[in-house]
């Protein structure tokens, strides 16, 4: 058994915890977060039983999509500090046996990298293949029906060149030809330099979007599209994504981690389970965790994840490990999915579940979406769609901190405002209060890391109706835990059908059901969930 | 229009409140509230703002049913105290300018009550016309196939009789037959009892089944019926209840009342809304108001809810007054029905539509429904049909002491675990505890004539947000603007003006903000906006 738990390296033993670098903690006064403010919240998050930060990107970037448009890989924004801030952050969390994780961004470039500069200056430069271009359709028209993510054609016409060019995302970001060998190269050293200086791991994004369809078909139009959807769910992108051949790339990536020990990589992959498994590759060696979204979109009912649980379970290859998240800066809030209630339901389901979870920035505080006037929308993708409804700027808004002007976020204007009830909401604040969601978090994690059954132990599924659903989760040696989460507002009666379960509860939502013992029938308020320590 | 105005009394005006009084307060340790309790209580509900309070019955009683079980109609459980208890109740409610309003419970007695021990004694009884005594069929089989509402058929076989007894509930709870003149005389003398000590009116319980067929048709198959649902939702009961003849009942009632000045009544109907607004009575000669239950079973979604509200406007004839309700103590508590942030959203809504609000006990701290084992079941509801309502019925949460300030006994009931954070005291302390809120929300409707007596108008409900006008000519103008979701929602109404300042907000970061054109609204909240 000792071995056994030997054998977990730290990315499936710890809890990582993403940052939104321009929403955590700005040192400077420009009223955009930085590095050097990350430093000073990294006891914040030791404190919290974090043992690994995800960064999102911190590239020098023009910020058309806040810093997933990349000018310089091996560079540091001025806004978030210079590569000595960089070194010193890196250094101050490994002191506190913490690793980092940076966002990789191999998809696209800015279209303000020196690369693309080159590739768009003539037909003939020798980057013109690093990335997508293609000649107009005889009548001028794009080279396909390709759609945007952030809205409109993926297809930019280049005047001086006569010739388009691909963008999964803004124009701003056209994306890297990937069949190109030096591209590969290029983007495989990018991960050396990062690795060499120390640097844990990367999450990478738009993983499925890197290889497209080498004969550009169309994609299929989407039956289901409701005109409330953005622009870019019209079509099936069935050409534009997930292209066999992105596996290729992926064990190359993998391949230069693998030089180094103990290094890692997340991969975003927005897919079905089936096609999201492909993403560990062939005996493991592609990426490490497959982010697994399915918390992100499913209903919040309980037999309905149970299952999807059940489904991820089986489908993991043998040597897969799994992994959970309930938020990024993508989506909306947990809180303001499920309400306020039942995001405590859903960090102990994240918390409990086997696999690696991660935490976006702020929700161990229960922050929420901050409505924001269109006036002051940042996002591209809301200012590309105004009428949808579809900017992420809520659920980036800056760390609430204390109750101090700014929250402690700033000392200047916040780059986005703060939510208005900051005073109330806050780090200092629930730091204190035994029931506060911030305790809450820290008590999840704490007993996960203290229980090998929490850590790494099995998953068994118990009991599922439409109200709550019961798991077991067990490793050979040590105290197994009965989870039943509440996921509903009403009161709610579970007989588990392995027979009577006993034991104490040791967690629960709110810590008046805690040192109880459980009965035939586990009764439960609304909202409510619990861990039980069984006894053997 | 003008002199209905004028017209508008302390019923329509006013917020009526709640009380279960097995579960208010307890003043003599015995674990069960009671009537020198509710009085140790008055100041917290004259504090919230409500003018009128109704106490579930007080009678004695088997408590087969917690008191719907009546055995005298004119007398006060020795659990809940005396008839001086009830005076001094009745004094100290109307010091504080409060009316009190009593449940009548006309449909039915207990089975212990002296008059079915008569009218069951023989055949040839005087009383035996007073309930429902009917012949079997031919080979013992009950009159017709009508159930109880608690389960089973409704008819019970007397041995020493030789006859069936109808109950549409328990079968201790026999039903009276109101189409016996003795019985309309004997319960008006029981109100003009309860109306000559100064009542201010009653709740009539189960209005709408006073009456039955007089010929005991069958009733048809219920076709939309569906496993999970009650058994008694197994038939369509149109010829159980709601009988034509009722509202010839009803307004004989309302004749009693109007001896008295300022006097109403509140009739319980589980109706469709057409059907319901009925009891108004021609001319407003029935109910005063009929207990609009709508919002117990409406999906809590804008567009239904949006359109439910303007049918029941216009169904309302002139003179009927509209009332709206979010709980009582046979349902489920809104808080868990929506979750505690929407029912904050659910407050700012009763509070705030055209019509009397009725407040359930409990509510206003954001009381939910406590899971309560099968072992300990009260409710003949719950272990009969395992649908219990002991969950909605709950001690209330005083404070954060050993049992919640209820009592110092053991309580009848269990206790929510959450009691020592939420709790009257500890949310009196909170500016933005429910507590507040509701003070709030009930300060502002008392003030505000376009709040407590103006027009109402549907101005938006889409995917997430409900919004709508509160207008009393020569007073300031109120838009209610709610987010019914958890996400974000932007609000840019296009039929009125929105220019004002936010005068109550769910969360109270917002009050006193000024709002012009257009309104982003966080997941779950609410605004009422006075407008410039």
């Amino acid at each position: 058994m000792e071995e056994q738990q030997q054998q977990h390296l730290w990315w499936q033993t710890d809890v990582i915890y993403q940052i939104y670098p321009r929403s955590y903690q700005d040192s400077n006064g420009d009223g955009i977060g930085d590095l050097q403010g990350v430093i000073q919240r990294l006891d914040h998050l030791k404190w919290l039983g974090i043992n690994a930060v995800w960064l999102s990107p911190i590239y020098p970037s023009p910020m058309a999509d806040f810093g997933y448009d990349i000018a310089d890989y091996t560079g540091i924004h001025p806004l978030f500090g210079s590569l000595d801030d960089f070194d010193q952050l890196l250094n101050e969390i490994h002191s506190r046996g913490m690793k980092l994780i940076l966002d990789l961004v191999p998809n696209h470039t800015s279209d303000q990298h020196p690369w693309f500069l080159e590739s768009r200056s003539s037909r003939d430069n020798p980057k013109r293949d690093w990335y997508i271009w293609k000649d107009p359709l005889p009548d001028g028209l794009p080279p396909n029906n390709w759609l945007s993510v952030f809205g409109g054609s993926g297809w930019e016409w280049d005047d001086q060149t006569q010739q388009y060019y691909y963008h999964a995302f803004l124009r701003e970001q056209p994306d890297l030809n990937w069949r190109n060998p030096e591209v590969q190269q290029a983007m495989l050293d990018v991960m050396r330099f990062w690795l060499d200086k120390g640097v844990d791991g990367f999450r990478v994004d738009v993983m499925w979007h890197m290889i497209k369809d080498s004969q550009f078909r169309d994609n299929p139009v989407n039956p289901d599209y409701q005109s409330h959807m953005a622009t870019y769910e019209q079509l099936y992108p069935v050409y534009s994504t997930d292209q066999a051949e992105v596996h290729d790339i992926v064990r190359q990536m993998r391949d230069v981690l693998d030089q180094y020990d103990e290094r890692m990589m997340i991969g975003e992959i927005y897919l079905p389970i089936q096609k999201l498994m492909m993403y560990y590759g062939i005996d493991g060696k592609g990426a490490h965790l497959p982010f697994n979204f399915q918390l992100l979109s499913l209903s919040w009912d309980a037999q309905l994840i149970a299952g999807a649980i059940d489904q991820y379970e089986a489908a993991l290859p043998p040597t897969g490990w799994p992994n959970w998240v309930l938020g990024n800066h993508d989506q909306p809030r947990i809180t303001s999915r499920v309400g306020v209630q039942q995001a405590r339901v859903a960090a102990m389901l994240l918390l409990t579940l086997r696999g690696t979870p991660t935490i976006y920035y702020g929700d161990e505080i229960g922050m929420r979406d901050v409505p924001i006037p269109f006036e002051e929308v940042q996002d591209p993708q809301g200012l590309n769609m105004p009428d949808k409804n579809l900017s992420r700027d809520p659920s980036r808004t800056p760390m609430q901190w204390d109750n101090s002007e700014h929250a402690g976020f700033t000392t200047a204007k916040p780059w986005l405002r703060l939510a208005r009830n900051f005073a109330r909401e806050n780090v200092l604040a629930q730091k204190n209060d035994p029931f506060s969601m911030l305790t809450l978090y820290r008590r999840l994690i704490e007993l996960r890391q203290q229980e090998p059954s929490l850590m790494i132990g099995n998953y068994v599924p118990v009991h599922s109706d439409n109200q709550v659903m019961a798991f077991i989760r067990q490793a050979e040696g040590h105290p197994g835990f009965l989870i039943v989460l509440n996921l509903s507002h009403r009161p709610c009666y579970v007989k588990p059908k392995h027979g009577p379960l006993k034991g104490t509860i040791v967690l629960a939502t709110y810590p008046e059901l805690e040192g109880g013992t459980i009965e035939e029938t586990i009764s439960l308020a609304g909202d409510e969930g619990i861990i039980v320590r069984l006894s053997s | 229009m003008a002199t209905q105005q004028n017209k508008s009394l302390w019923w329509q005006q006013g917020i009526i409140y709640q009380i279960y009084p097995r579960s208010f307060q307890d003043s003599n340790g015995d674990g069960t509230g009671d009537l020198r309790g509710i009085l140790s209580r008055l100041d917290h509900l004259k504090e919230l703002g409500i003018d009128a309070i109704w106490v579930s019955p007080i009678y004695p009683s088997p408590m087969a049913d917690f008191g719907y079980d009546i055995a005298d109609y004119r007398g006060i459980h020795e659990l809940f105290g005396t008839m001086d208890d009830f005076d001094e109740l009745l004094r100290e409610t109307h010091k504080r300018g409060m009316k009190l309003l009593l449940d009548l419970v006309p449909n039915h007695t207990s089975d212990q009550h002296p008059w079915f021990l008569e009218s069951r004694s023989s055949r040839d009884n005087p009383k035996r016309d007073w309930y429902l005594w009917y012949d079997g069929k031919e080979g013992g089989e009950p009159p017709n196939n009508w159930v109880s509402v608690f389960g089973g058929s409704s008819w019970e076989w007397d041995e020493a009789t030789q006859q069936f007894y109808y109950h549409a509930f328990l079968k201790s709870q026999p039903d009276l037959n109101w189409r016996n003149s003795e019985v309309e005389q004997a319960v008006f003398e029981a109100m003009r009892f309860w109306l000559d000590k100064g009542v201010d009116g009653f709740r009539v319980d189960a209005m709408w089944l006073m009456i039955k067929d007089k010929q005991l048709r069958d009733n048809p198959p219920n076709p939309d019926f569906k496993p999970g649902m009650n058994e008694d939702q197994r038939q369509l009961p149109i010829y159980s209840s709601d009988r034509p003849e009722v509202h010839k009942v009803v307004k004989k009632m309302r004749e009693v009342l109007d001896q008295y000045p300022e006097r109403m009544m509140i009739g319980e109907i589980y109706l469709a809304v057409d059907k319901a607004v009925k009891y108004h009575g021609k001319d407003n000669q029935g109910v005063h108001l009929a207990f609009n239950n709508q919002l117990f079973f409406l999906p809590w979604e804008a567009k239904p809810l949006a359109e439910a509200i303007d049918k029941y406007e216009k169904l309302l004839k002139p003179g009927d007054w509209p009332n709206w309700v979010l709980g009582n103590h046979d349902q489920s508590r809104i808080g868990s029905r929506v979750g505690l942030e929407q029912a904050r959203v659910a407050a700012m809504l009763l509070l705030t539509l055209r019509g009397t609000p009725t407040i359930y006990y409990g509510e206003e701290i954001g009381m939910r429904d406590v899971p309560i084992p099968k072992e300990e079941f009260q409710d003949p509801q719950g272990i009969n049909l395992g649908k219990s309502r002991d969950p909605g019925r709950t001690p209330m949460q005083w404070d954060d002491s050993d049992k919640a300030g209820f009592t110092t006994g053991k309580p009848w009931l269990r206790i929510a675990e959450d009691f020592p954070r939420v709790n009257v005291k500890k949310q009196q302390e909170e500016p933005s505890s429910m507590l507040a809120l509701h003070q709030r929300l009930i300060r502002l409707r008392r003030q505000e004539p376009a709040l407590h007596e103006g027009d109402y108008k549907t101005i938006q409900a889409d995917e997430q947000v409900f919004a709508f006008l509160r207008k009393a000519k020569g007073h300031p103008s109120f838009l209610i603007v709610l987010n019914m979701g958890h996400k974000t929602a932007v609000f840019k109404p296009e039929t009125i003006k929105l220019k004002g300042t936010v005068a109550v907000a769910t969360i109270p970061e917002r009050d006193g903000i000024q709002v012009d054109g257009v309104l982003n609204l966080a997941g779950d909240e609410g605004l009422l906006i006075r407008l410039d």
